[in-house]
């Protein structure tokens, strides 16, 4: 009878096809970052991050008035100028700010916000506003779709976690794939894969695809992991540390996958949400830090831009559970060596709001715009559907 | 209703194994050999009839399983150990002689997606689950009302925080964007007037509590209607307005169709049943499974199976349920295929369909189905005879075997051609045959 252990043994059975993607691929080509090699890794701080005690406007006093109990103490604020600072969870991202290595934006939302975690979610992923345009892809699926070469299945796309891949990176044609700890990259059965590629968009083409893609990038992945001189150590015991560390693992050996993404839940702090939010920010400053540590003494520096971002901000006044409620804009933080440092833009008006709200200072896809063309070197009209301003991320 | 006459064999649409297996495989997770031919004996309206009154099982139900599910969901939730509640619902799902409502109790977990993530409770993850046994064919008042005392769902929703003139809309917008009217079909103005009509719900002790300090008993406008509305009428308000039956409409669709099966139409007139009875959702679910369109070719194996159904879909055909498979170690194959029962990973649930096939997801479904044939899924492990079971169903020759577990595992699809798939070689015949179909891509549409 068949074993466990047979089955692995027996794994390099599977059939090497034409088809078996770079994915993984061991053969790493010394490389000068050219704009084909840069990577974006996005991180999607998940619920709604309260924006205003995340980039603090500690100088404007209707700031206090409007936090009673979740304001965060001046002398604690980490300083970025005379008027904004960070939250203090947040040393080590002051850190990549006073070593120009990080863009903040404040105030980046869109026209007529959504305060629905989906719909807006939605917006963000697609970059279309209209809900009839919200068909399953995204901004970056649509930009890999116009990248496409023939008989390329390395991944365009990875997304690291648990849950399903987000539309942002979904396309047409754009080949997404999720994984998120690598025991689950191993097969016990010899499987072989299809031997020829299927071509398609109906449904029988997408399963015979992915199951296709799957074994392989299972092959790869298995062979990959006999390589263990990868640098473990530096980063923080957090899940989305572990993520990125995953992500930094997959960088290094040069699978040819320019995108990866992630996301950092927990941020709808409807109630008690001090210590929460707290708790959050250190995560996802601390986490990276690291990964950007680990990636310079890879050498990747040059190549890799990190965005993060949240489907909205919240609530300017907070509510009585000490919490604040869903609201609408919010700062995007851009995160690298090659980043065009400092604050971006315009920190809303606490005095002019609407609704309750923060009023948008500039668009979202003005950053996409700066990401696709400046950094990405792919046009950026047809994944956002229209030219929009372009925020110079970049440097 | 003409879109949803009954479905009725003829010459073009004959009642073959292919078909008699689409209805088991898309709604009660998979059949064995016996269940099958017992069906194709008889008339395909006597089959649907057979699913909706919990008679569609001949093999595998213990006499005692209602004692033993409420010992083993007693423990879990006593211990408490969130792993066995799992097996606790995966325990019922393989063994209950009433699968069609454990589909349906699995669909409204989805539409009213509550995470133990955050209600960290397992009683009150167990009572709404329970809760959505007891409903889950009931006019959708009755369910939707006992949702509005839910402990579970109010502690998910922030139901407490919610007080007259401090108002937390989380319940308000979720009870209409997705338990309801669906998006679009409301106003801002209606989510905060809903959310005064939800203050004073409250949870006190791990019950229900109405603490009438803290309702609002203002006048509320919702939906152009006006009153001082309380949680029931505004519940009311929302069942009545006909975007909530349209909403349920395209709810039970998208459980029993593949996509672009029901045009407008059709759903029209199903949302238009769904309101002139009352919202019964049994009704509505009889009208799909009878209907000539649920049985066409063209929503035949065109659905991406779902990871509960390709769980237990092959313990059914290979009738692993006389000596129990772990149902622990089940639990810990679903969460690797992507659905980790009481935790959907947000409140709109899961979305199904293609997100359910990840790379990670494809892995973990051929790692199962290797577990499957190598007895891994009992602890310890212990591998069944499957030659038994050729023998059992006098299909001891290699081609009579494949036939039967293709009609069981695949709903009878077309030979697979050579090296197509997969081919797994294991010590039994009987074996390799059934990892090289559960490991092919036709395993993951039915």
């Amino acid at each position: 009878m068949l074993n466990r252990r047979s089955f692995l043994n027996q794994s390099s059975l599977l059939s090497l096809s034409p088809f078996i993607p770079g994915f993984l691929s061991q053969t790493a080509h010394a490389s000068k970052a050219s704009k084909d090699d840069r990577i974006l890794v996005v991180i999607q701080l998940d619920g709604g991050n309260d924006g205003l005690n995340t980039v603090i406007p500690f100088a404007d006093e209707i700031y206090a008035k409007y936090r009673d109990k979740l304001r965060i103490d001046k002398k604690e604020i980490i300083k970025l100028n005379d008027s904004l600072g960070l939250h203090p969870g947040m040393k080590d991202v002051g850190k990549l700010f006073d070593n120009n290595q990080l863009a903040i934006v404040p105030g980046v939302g869109y026209p007529n916000p959504n305060r629905s975690h989906f719909r807006s979610m939605a917006i963000w992923h697609s970059a279309r506003l209209d809900p009839t345009d919200h068909t399953g892809q995204g901004w970056i699926g649509r930009a890999c779709d116009q990248q496409q070469k023939s008989g390329n299945a390395t991944p365009d796309a990875v997304f690291v976690g648990d849950s399903t891949i987000p539309a942002a990176i979904i396309g047409r044609r754009t080949n997404s794939i999720a994984l998120n700890k690598e025991e689950e990259f191993m097969l016990v059965s010899n499987l072989a894969a299809p031997d020829k590629p299927v071509s398609g968009d109906d449904l029988q083409s997408f399963v015979q695809s992915t199951v296709n893609s799957s074994y392989t990038a299972a092959k790869q992945f298995a062979e990959s992991t006999k390589n263990r001189s990868f640098d473990k150590g530096g980063y923080p015991n957090y899940r989305l540390a572990r993520k990125l560390h995953l992500i930094s693992r997959i960088i290094r050996l040069n699978s040819g996958t320019r995108i990866f993404y992630v996301s950092q839940p927990g941020y709808d702090t409807h109630s008690m949400q001090k210590n929460t939010h707290a708790r959050l920010l250190a995560e996802f400053s601390r986490s990276l830090k690291a990964f950007l540590v680990d990636i310079k003494k890879a050498g990747f520096s040059d190549r890799i831009m990190v965005m993060a971002f949240s489907e909205f901000g919240r609530r300017v006044k907070e509510n009585a559970s000490v919490g604040t409620d869903h609201g609408t804009s919010g700062p995007v933080f851009i995160a690298g060596e090659m980043v065009n440092a400092g604050v971006l833009s315009k920190y809303p008006s606490l005095e002019d709001l609407q609704d309750g709200d923060l009023k948008s200072t500039i668009d979202f896809r003005s950053i996409y715009t700066s990401l696709l063309t400046d950094w990405l070197n792919i046009d950026a009209t047809v994944p956002l559907g229209g030219a929009f301003k372009s925020l110079r991320v970049v440097s | 209703m003409r879109t949803w006459q009954l479905y009725q064999p003829t010459p073009q649409q004959p009642w073959t194994p292919s078909r008699a297996a689409h209805l088991h495989r898309r709604t009660v997770f998979g059949a064995t050999w016996k269940e099958l031919q017992r069906d194709l004996t008889g008339k395909p309206q006597d089959a649907v009839t057979r699913v909706l009154s919990d008679e569609v099982r001949a093999d595998g139900v213990p006499d005692e399983f209602t004692s033993l599910a409420n010992l083993i969901g007693n423990a879990a939730t006593e211990q408490p150990n969130v792993e066995r509640l799992k097996a606790w619902w995966i325990y019922r799902v393989l063994f209950t002689p009433a699968p069609l409502q454990e589909r349906l109790t699995l669909m409204w977990h989805n539409h009213f997606a509550t995470s133990n993530l955050k209600v960290n409770n397992l009683s009150l993850m167990k009572l709404q689950n329970d809760t959505f046994r007891k409903h889950a064919t009931a006019p959708f008042g009755d369910l939707l009302h006992a949702m509005l005392r839910d402990p579970a769902l109010l502690i998910w929703l922030d139901a407490s925080s919610n007080r007259r003139g401090h108002a937390n809309e989380n319940l308000g917008r979720e009870l209409m964007e997705l338990f309801t009217l669906g998006i679009g079909n409301y106003s801002e103005s209606d989510v905060k007037n809903a959310a005064r009509a939800l203050t004073g719900l409250t949870v006190k002790e791990g019950q229900f509590h109405f603490d009438s300090h803290r309702h609002d008993a203002g006048q509320k406008t919702i939906l152009t209607k006006t009153g001082p509305f309380n949680a029931d009428q505004l519940a009311d308000v929302l069942l009545q307005n006909p975007a909530t039956a349209k909403r349920l409409a395209s709810r039970l669709i998208g459980e029993f169709f593949s996509e672009g099966v029901v045009n407008e139409t059709a759903y029209n007139e199903l949302a238009s049943q769904l309101r002139t009875t009352n919202l019964d959702i049994g009704k509505a679910v009889e009208t799909i499974l009878r209907s000539q369109l649920f049985f066409s070719d063209t929503n035949i194996n065109s659905r991406i199976c779902d990871p509960l159904s390709f769980l237990i879909a092959p313990l059914r055909a290979l009738e692993l349920f006389d000596k129990p498979p772990s149902t622990l170690a089940l639990s810990e194959w679903l969460q690797r295929m992507g659905l980790d029962l009481f935790y959907p990973p947000n409140v709109a649930g899961w979305p199904g369909h293609r997100t359910w096939l990840t790379t990670r997801t494809v892995i973990a479904r051929a790692n199962y189905a290797a577990a499957v044939v190598s007895g891994e899924v009992y602890r310890p492990a212990y591998v069944s005879d499957l030659q038994e079971l050729a023998k059992k169903h006098s299909a001891k020759k290699d081609d009579t075997f494949e036939k039967m577990m293709k009609t069981l595992l695949l709903g009878g699809a077309t030979d697979l051609p050579a090296k197509e798939s997969t081919n797994p070689t294991t010590d039994s015949r009987e074996a390799s045959c059934v990892l090289k179909l559960l490991t092919g891509f036709r395993a993951h549409l039915h």
